[in-house]
Formats: C-alpha cells, sequence, structure tokens
C-alpha cells in the first residue's frame, strides 16, 4: 500500500520529492523506514498562506523528500514514533514557525530555541494585517 | 533501591568549549535518562539568510562555525550555483577541495588534541596542536587568514595559488605526514587511552542509520558513507575510499579521525598534483530563482544546503542541517548504561559543534 496515496510531481529543481496528504504522511513515512532510509531533517516553508513541509531522507547517498502542504492553523502528526532523532527538527519547526506538531516524543512546547521573552515564532511570516512600515517578513 | 539524581552536564564544563547542556539522569553512578537543552546562544542564522543579498550570505554561513568555515562556504556556493545554473571551472573545484580538506586535517587535529585534553593528558594535547599549528600557517599563507578563509565565492573560488605556495604547501604537508606517524601511535595504542575509550558508547550500525548520525560517528559503527563519494566539487576525479572502523565505541570514532587525517594529506596531495590550468571564478549573473539542495561531507559528518530562491536577490529560504545535529540523537543512545564518569569523553567522541548546531 500506500503508492496509491502519494503522487509523484516533476520539479525542476528538486528531484525524487513525493507529494503526500496529511493523514497519510506516518504510513508514508513508516515504508520509508522500512526500506532502511536515514531521516536527514525536515524544512518548513512559511509561503505566505501555507506550511510547505519537506521530511529528508537518504538510501545509500540518494535523497528522497516528502512534501506536506497544510494550513497554518493545522496540526501535523509527528513522525518521531518512527523515527526518534526526528524530535530535534520537529521542535524546531515549532520553536521558529509556531507549527504545531502532536505526539512528540520530546516536546519543548515552543522553547527549545527561543526563550519566553520572544513573543512570536521569528520565522513565521506575518499576516498582512498585522505588518508594519511595509516589512514583509 | 536506587535513587534517582537529574544532574546537569553544563552549560558550562570544562570538555564544553561552548553552551549546552545534557540533564543526565543517574540512578547511581549509572546514566539512565539524557535530555539535552539547547537554544543558549542561538543566533537566527537561517533567518539572517533571508534578509542579506545572495551573494553576502557566502560570508554569513562561513561565520555558522569557526572550525569548517570553508565546508559551509563551499555547500551554500554549490546550492546557489545550482539556482543560477553555473558551473565553477575545473581549476576552481580543485582549489576548493584542497581548501575543504585543509579545514578537515586542522578539525580532526583539534579534536584529537581536545580528547587528549579530556583525559588529562596534556603533553600529547600539546604535541597535536604543534601540528595543527602547521596546517594553520598553510592556511594563512594560502588565503590570508587563519579560520575564516573565506576563499569560496559564487562561481568559483577568491583565491589562486602560486607554484611556489603550492610546493610549500605539500612540504609541509609532508612534515605534519611525518610528525603524525611518530604521535598518533601513542594516542592509539597507549594504555589509559584504550581504557577510557574501548567499549564506551557503543553505537551499532543499525542504531547510527536509525537515529541518523553521520560523518565519523557513522562510519566508526561500520557503515561506509562519506557525502564526498557524490563527486561534488573535484572529489568524482580523485581516488579515496570512506574510513571505516566496525566497533562503534569512542576508541573507534577516534580512530576513523585519525585515519582520516592521513586520507585528508593523500587528497591534498592529488588534488595539488592534478590541479588543472585556468580561471578561477564563474562570474555569476541574475537572481536565484527556484528550490535547490548541497550536501558535503563536513568534518563531522554530512551538512545539507537547502536553498530557496524567487528571483529576487534575496533568498525566500535558506535551511542549514549541521552535522551535529544529526549526531545528538545518537549521542542520547550512547550515553544510558554508561557510568557517570564516561560523560565527558562519549559527549567529546561525536566531536560536537554546538555552534553549528545553534546557527
Amino acid at each position: 500500500m500506500g503508492e496509491a496515496h502519494v503522487q509523484h510531481r516533476e520539479l525542476p529543481d528538486i528531484e525524487n520529492v513525493q507529494v503526500v496528504e496529511k493523514q497519510h504522511l506516518l504510513q508514508r513515512v513508516q515504508e520509508l523506514a522500512a526500506q532502511g532510509m536515514r531521516f536527514i531533517t525536515t524544512t518548513c516553508i512559511d509561503n505566505g498562506e501555507q506550511f510547505e513541509v519537506y521530511y529528508h531522507f537518504d538510501h545509500h547517498l540518494e535523497l528522497t523528500h516528502l512534501l506536506v502542504t497544510i494550513d497554518k492553523n493545522e496540526t501535523l502528526p509527528s513522525i518521531t514514533p518512527v523515527y526518534f532523532c526526528a524530535f530535534v527538527a520537529e521542535n524546531e519547526m515549532k520553536d521558529l514557525f509556531g507549527l504545531r506538531v502532536d505526539g512528540l516524543n520530546v516536546d519543548y512546547q515552543g522553547r527549545m530555541l527561543v526563550s519566553e521573552e520572544v513573543p512570536a515564532p521569528p520565522m513565521r511570516k506575518r499576516e498582512a494585517s498585522e505588518r508594519r512600515n511595509g516589512d514583509g517578513s | 533501591m536506587a535513587v534517582k539524581t537529574v544532574l546537569p552536564f553544563g552549560p558550562q564544563h570544562p570538555v564544553l568549549p561552548e553552551a549546552i547542556q545534557l540533564r543526565i539522569t543517574l540512578e547511581d553512578e549509572s546514566i539512565g535518562q539524557v535530555l539535552p537543552a539547547l537554544g543558549y546562544i542561538h543566533r537566527g542564522i537561517e533567518k539572517a539568510g533571508e534578509k542579506n543579498d545572495y551573494p553576502l550570505n557566502v560570508y554569513l554561513v562561513e561565520r555558522i562555525c569557526g572550525i569548517c568555515s570553508a565546508t559551509h562556504g563551499l555547500a551554500y556556493c554549490l546550492a546557489v550555483e545550482k539556482l543560477l545554473g553555473i558551473e565553477p571551472p575545473p581549476r576552481a573545484n580543485y582549489l576548493r577541495v584542497v581548501w575543504t580538506e585543509l579545514h578537515r586535517l586542522h578539525s580532526h587535529l583539534l579534536w584529537l588534541g581536545l580528547l587528549a585534553d579530556a583525559f588529562g593528558f596534556e603533553s600529547l594535547f600539546m604535541q597535536i596542536w604543534r601540528i595543527r599549528e602547521m596546517v594553520m600557517d598553510v592556511l594563512e599563507k594560502t588565503a590570508g587568514n587563519r579560520v575564516i578563509i573565506s576563499v569560496n565565492t559564487l562561481g568559483g573560488v577568491r583565491r589562486d595559488m602560486t607554484d611556489e605556495q603550492i610546493e610549500e604547501t605539500l612540504n609541509t604537508l609532508a612534515e605534519c605526514e611525518r610528525q603524525l606517524n611518530a604521535i598518533l601511535p601513542v594516542i592509539l595504542e597507549d594504555y589509559t587511552v584504550k581504557k577510557r575509550t574501548v567499549g564506551k558508547g557503543v553505537l551499532t550500525a543499525e542504531q547510527a542509520l536509525r537515529l541518523g548520525a553521520v560523518g565519523p560517528t557513522l562510519r566508526a559503527s561500520g557503515v561506509a558513507q562519506d557525502v564526498r563519494m557524490t563527486g561534488y566539487a573535484a572529489y568524482g576525479e580523485l581516488n579515496f575510499q570512506p574510513v571505516v572502523e566496525q566497533a562503534g565505541d569512542s576508541y573507534a570514532r577516534a580512530v576513523v579521525r585519525a585515519r582520516e587525517c592521513f586520507q585528508t594529506i593523500d587528497l591534498i596531495r592529488q588534488a595539488l598534483q592534478r590541479l588543472p590550468e585556468g580561471d578561477i571564478q564563474t562570474k555569476p549573473r541574475g537572481n536565484p530563482n527556484g528550490k535547490a539542495i548541497a550536501r558535503v561531507e563536513a568534518p563531522r559528518g554530512e551538512l545539507m544546503y537547502f536553498v530557496v530562491g524567487n528571483g529576487t536577490k534575496n533568498l525566500e529560504r535558506m535551511r542549514v542541517r549541521t552535522p551535529t545535529l544529526a549526531n545528538v540523537p545518537a549521542l542520547l543512545q550512547m550515553l544510558p548504561g554508561a557510568e557517570f564518569a564516561d560523560v565527558p569523553v562519549i559527549t567529546l567522541s561525536i566531536d560536537p559543534c554546538i555552534s553549528c548546531t545553534e546557527r
């Protein structure tokens, strides 16, 4: 199974990107783990409207990426039940983007890298209504 | 019944030159659960990478790590060159290998010295750092600086090497190799060193892969994986094989780094002897657009840059995954079951670079 839920898409610059729906993420990650993939990291990209979350894997120096696109207020399941080591990357996304991750094995509650004095996730792009002085960050 | 105690290891500790804390749950002398506390020196460099113009980022990323700055510069340049669609000239590719390998050599020597220091073996620490100093002199003579050498630029390198510099570098490396041959058996065959490292912090090949370990930490567990085998820069034209050890303990990790010192010297020799003539830079044109990933083998393991361009002079996103970030989960697996007195050596055995971790 699994293949039915995965759509392959062509990108001019990154190869082996598989677009996965949020509800099928854990299942797909389990399949990759069964193939002996090494988890590298995750990358969260705030495209203004949504979060694009990439999961990067390696197998004998070949890269595979999973891409999940979710709304900013949605919650993503943690992949730490499959890959323990993903807690560092997932906590980082939680800290820096305010991405909601459910089921983390080690949860720093958004305070792994940033302290209580930081009012908002620093890498999350603010909504147009919140911007000041034309600063797009 | 054993009493559980939670002991903070760091953020200030003699064996840690940088700030990180390990919260260690102890049952008598034996280690139970370990959790890392990060964020003491986080600098937000990924965010700064979006604010700078893309050519300026070369100098920014070199400041992520003081020990492998050339490797960070190289990885960033490789990624952005993919977005710009430019190829560096062959001479630049070979020079990139030379400076990157010089950084690996001085990083491994720094680590071997620190390992000796962690045992309290002061004289060996001094001897190894004296050899390292020769490498630093080569860096200063060829690149103008000892640590942040800023040789990489988009499309190539900023400096060329003259025939005299090449000859001097080869002579210095020969002397370096001679002294290393004399001193490394001391550290690797010494009874005290073996007593403190053999069987400490064992990581099997399966655990290492599952925990995402990279670099010497992965190769010391018997997995022959080295990103240089993908052939970036001029590595595809050079002759080498990954250095692999099977035991997976702290001693095996030390042996991998010691053997890699000789491999590095050999790679620099090969690159300098085959150095092609020609230009050293392809001028970059336009603004980066699209998505690209570059992976290189830093002294501590795989370093990955994921850059997203949007057609402007600023990048949309610059993601940096440094090797120590990948080796921390492996460390958390190595420590439980060990004795508290072994924590400094096992922690040091992954060669933690906290300024990399806290980009």
